[in-house]
């Protein structure tokens, strides 16, 4: 076989360290979602003092149109859509968060564990994490609602419970794949334990892949929060962007005409899941070089004219003058 | 080489690619020419990183988007590179085509191989599915394949049977010139002995021009009639085949021979120290200078010309004079 | 006499194939990678395992270095059967014994300094901190990269293979092993570098180490061995001095293999010594000789039995019933 040039370029080997931060920073698919999700972030952490009125202050007009004193109107109860907005903003973020780092934690344990060590282990992990994929996630979480009660806690172990599967799926693919390379078999066949194995090469190499797959499994636990709290189930203490459409429902905005008080809450999810998708999906194909299909483009080559026919000894000056 | 005085085949001159990377510019080729007439064989040779892929990459006009070409491939007397993609499709697998390095792991899994070699030409002759037939039983006849094989899959077939069938792809559509990137490197030696034959055989038979690239030499030797050695994007010598191998004017091309192994030969097997240089700084004087066990100081200055001799060049300030025996 | 280092007894290395068959089941296809392999390999000595793609070579040494089980026989490292053993036991064994891969690209982890995949070895033996330092550089320097300073904190992709290929060797010599196992260490490398390397692991006998070296490149292995020994389908066929056997040899296999190397002088026209032939089912292995199929004086009593190594006199043995022509 010929060897490959030296020199490769930083793209044909992601998992070079460091590597992996320069290249998603230069992705700006990936740059321009982080950037919405940590403004999202940030005003979900200021809400208390930036929401222009209390979350529980009532007025009296219901309905009111978007004015000066309420740039989004009041809803039906009363309330300053705005303030609920930002409010509802920190809801939905936490709940994303944890409960996307909970399906992290067990997805990505499961999946280090069932691809490291393979054979009857990965056969047992694999039947239990088959079974969680084929169940319908959305009837799942209302069943645990009803059982376990409309709490903030339990929705986040609840979606983190449902969408952890996939995540063990994509470790464990990455995790055969990196133990299958070479510099592992060197340093099993130095003598090294498996736990030194897995601490000190597997993890550090399937570790951004996963940290990409937690971003898009926030996207989808800001979904499913929003769902159940839409189908009301959420917890009735707190505001959530899927409460306040639900609200608005109940009360009539629709038939009312109040457009301030369904849409901000929609288009709010939306721009939180785009981010959230958008910045994964950077991420995944930056880390996953197989997921990209740029090579499958036409090719179209440029050419330049010819520029004189003979050679011509090229003597470079300057550089080389003796003072 | 042929002298005949009839017009040639395919004429590549001043070929230069350049890629657009992140870090700057990849001076991939420099100045690469040569010529070749019906039945020629031509070999390029060089290590890794040298541009003999990009070379026949650039001639079939199947580059990335990041690379730009200069400088001409005629093929007879008519440019195919001048207007682009577009100019380039027609010509492509039925006037020039090419077995790719790797080309025996590049099949479809889930076809058979006979409808994979009848695709080409199925696509550019418009053939029926008879007339396609019929025409695979013919060429897997060339290549030595039993013709109840086109309707088995490639993981039935062995590593050579595989190239095997990946040259009958190449010749489905009857090329003039058949440009072959590393066909025997993944072989046994064994296999790689049948294959090589097999090449000469072709050429032979069809009256195919062909360049084979390697960076075997005493591979391409068997098979080819002139060889082209390249170092860091330029051919620094090219020569007859028995020349080149027992009377090498450049240093890089004698070292190159010094460096292969041979089972009862007594003289000890002697390495090139240090590597080629990247290709992305503009080169200052000779490529070769820092390796080079002649060098002198012109050679760090100025890049050497080409010195053409009766029967070949070399660029080189150091050159050994033509005739004297190494 | 000196009690050999590493013997290889009746070594025999089946593996189930994968999907096939219902688990549990006896009677499930298995892949009969290496049948019966017999090897001595003395303190001192460079052995090579010689054969192409696919004859069970590499299967031979992940077997020694307990990465592949063995399904019987016996590997006998220093007077102690290394076949039964469990993992505790067999750490010393796993720091006497180094392997060095073939891909010098993947080798290495590309996330660590040159500093800490050589230290890595000291670290899993649990060599005292404090020595580390000085062995690691020693290590370096052993292998010609030097200044070691400099190297030290290089990661693998600021290196060129063959620097790649050194640094593999040397976090392999910092654990001062008995036995080398080079698993085709010059495969991916370029010519001009491909010498450095293999010499630097004859030098590597001047400090008392073993070198079991596999190859399919018998010009390359020739270069260092003191003994050869071929392998054909899992079994070896030829065995003997490296001259003895390059000289006179006995079996037709190799006859092939010698007369299938590309002469570098075009003159004359290599064409391999064998019949045009496929290797028989690994799953379900002939009854006599496996290279039956290809032999060119191959006769119907070849297909009886598989022929027992002969032995020719001056330690040269081959498996073939015919006679030896001389």
């Amino acid at each position: 076989m010929v060897a490959s040039p030296s020199g490769e370029r930083a793209a044909d080997n992601p998992t070079r360290r460091g590597t992996a931060l320069r290249l998603i920073a230069g992705n700006r698919q990936t740059v321009v979602g982080l950037c919405a999700l940590g403004a999202f972030a940030v005003v979900a952490l200021l809400a208390p003092v930036i929401a222009p009125t209390p979350v529980n202050t009532q007025f009296s007009n219901s309905f009111a149109a978007p004015a000066a004193a309420h740039p989004l109107g009041l809803d039906g109860g009363g309330f300053d859509v705005l303030s609920r907005l930002i409010h509802g903003a920190q809801t939905s973020l936490l709940v994303g968060l944890i409960a996307a780092l909970v399906g992290m934690l067990i997805g990505g344990t499961v999946g280090f564990v069932a691809g490291y060590f393979g054979g009857r282990t990965d056969g047992v992990l694999m039947r239990i994490t088959d079974y969680f994929l084929v169940i319908p996630d959305i009837p799942l979480m209302i069943v645990a609602a009803a059982v376990f009660g409309q709490s903030l806690t339990n929705i986040m172990i609840v979606i983190g419970l449902v969408y952890w599967a996939s995540t063990a799926r994509l470790i464990r693919a990455q995790v055969m794949s990196v133990r299958q390379r070479t510099f592992v078999k060197r340093v099993e066949a130095m003598g090294a334990s498996p736990f030194f194995v897995l601490t000190r090469h597997v993890v550090p190499q399937v570790t951004p892949l996963l940290l990409a797959n937690t971003v898009l499994m926030v996207a989808n636990a800001i979904f499913a929060e929003t769902y159940i709290s839409f189908l009301g189930l959420g917890d009735p203490s707190v505001v959530s962007w899927g409460r306040m459409i639900q609200d608005a429902l109940d009360q009539g905005a629709v038939v009312a005409g109040a457009w301030w008080v369904v849409l901000p809450p929609g288009l709010a999810v939306t721009l939180v899941v785009l981010a959230a998708t958008v910045a994964g999906q950077g991420m995944e194909d930056t880390l996953n070089p197989r997921l990209k299909v740029g090579h499958l483009a036409v090719r179209r080559f440029r050419v330049r004219p010819l520029h004189g026919a003979l050679e011509r000894p090229r003597a470079i000056h300057g550089a080389l003058e003796r003072p | 080489m042929t002298t005949t005085s009839t017009a040639p085949l395919l004429e590549v001159r001043e070929l230069g690619v350049d890629f657009d990377i992140e870090r700057g510019h990849l001076h991939a080729v420099r100045g690469v020419s040569f010529t070749l007439h019906a039945r020629d064989r031509l070999g390029i040779v060089g290590e890794s990183g040298c541009g003999k892929s990009t070379v026949v990459l650039a001639m079939m006009g199947l580059l990335p988007p990041n690379a730009e070409v200069s400088g001409q491939v005629l093929l007879n007397g008519v440019d195919i590179l001048a207007g682009g993609d577009s100019s380039m499709r027609p010509h492509r697998w039925c006037d020039i085509s090419m077995v790719f390095q790797g080309a025996m792991n590049a099949f479809n899994p889930v076809r058979t191989v006979g409808d994979q070699i009848a695709e080409p030409i199925r696509m550019h002759r418009k053939a029926s599915r008879r007339d396609a037939d019929d025409r695979v039983a013919e060429l897997l006849d060339m290549v030595g394949i039993p013709a109840a094989r086109a309707a088995r899959y490639p993981h039935e077939f062995s590593g050579g049977m595989r190239q095997r069938a990946a040259l009958a792809m190449a010749l489905a559509c009857g090329p003039k010139v058949l440009l072959a990137d590393e066909p025997t490197t993944a072989l046994d030696v064994i296999v790689q002995a049948e294959i090589l034959q097999l090449l000469r055989r072709l050429s032979d038979d069809l009256g195919v021009a062909l360049v084979f690239i390697s960076h075997d030499l005493p591979a391409v030797a068997q098979v080819t009639e002139r060889v082209a050695v390249m170092y860091a994007g330029r051919v620094i010598e090219e020569a007859p085949v028995a020349r080149l191998l027992t009377t090498p004017r450049h240093p890089y091309t004698a070292a190159l021979l010094a460096a292969i192994p041979r089972p009862r030969a007594a003289a000890t097997v002697r390495s090139i120290p240090g590597e080629p240089p990247r290709l992305d700084t503009p080169v200052i004087g000779c490529a070769f200078a820092p390796r080079c066990p002649s060098v002198a100081d012109i050679c760090r200055i100025t890049e050497p010309t080409n010195t053409f001799d009766s029967d070949g060049a070399v660029a080189c300030h150091r050159a050994m004079p033509a005739g004297l025996p190494q | 006499m000196n009690a050999p280092l590493l013997e290889l007894v009746d070594l025999t290395v089946n593996y189930p194939l994968r999907g096939a068959g219902i688990p549990g089941r006896s009677g499930r296809p298995v892949v009969h990678a290496v049948e019966g392999v017999s090897l001595t390999l003395d303190p001192g000595q460079i052995v090579a395992l010689v054969g192409e793609s696919g004859c069970g070579k590499s299967t031979v040494a992940r077997a020694i270095v307990g990465l592949q089980p063995a399904t019987s026989g016996q590997v006998i490292f220093d007077g102690t059967d290394l076949t039964g053993l469990r993992a505790g036991a067999l750490r010393p064994y796993r720091r006497a014994i180094q392997l060095v891969h073939q891909d010098p690209y993947d080798a290495l982890d590309p996330r660590m300094t040159v500093r800490a995949i050589v230290e890595e070895g000291l670290r899993i033996h649990r060599v005292p901190r404090g020595d580390r330092d000085a062995i690691v550089h020693g290590a370096l320097e052993r292998v010609g990269l030097t200044p070691a300073d400099w190297v030290l904190g290089r990661f693998p992709h600021e290196l060129s293979g063959g620097q790649r290929q050194r640094v593999a060797i040397a976090s392999a010599i910092a654990l001062t092993p008995r036995l080398l196992v080079a698993d085709e260490p010059v495969s991916m490398l370029d010519v001009s570098v491909r010498a450095s390397v293999l010499g630097l692991i004859e030098d590597l006998r001047r400090d008392g180490l073993a070198v079991l070296l596999i190859t399919h490149d018998l010009a390359g292995a020739v270069t260092l061995a003191d003994r050869i020994a071929v392998m054909y389908f899992g079994r070896i066929v030829e065995e003997g001095p490296v001259g003895e056997v390059m000289d006179f040899p006995a079996h037709p296999y190799t006859r092939a293999l010698l007369s299938a190397i590309p002469s570098p002088d075009p003159a004359v026209r290599t064409v391999p010594d064998v019949v045009p032939g496929e290797l028989p089912d690994a799953v379900h292995p002939p009854a006599g000789c496996a290279f039956t199929s290809r032999c060119p004086v191959a006769e119907p009593r070849c297909g009886e039995h598989v022929p027992p190594l002969r032995e020719l006199g001056s330690g040269h043995r081959a498996a073939c019933v015919l006679p030896v022509p001389r």
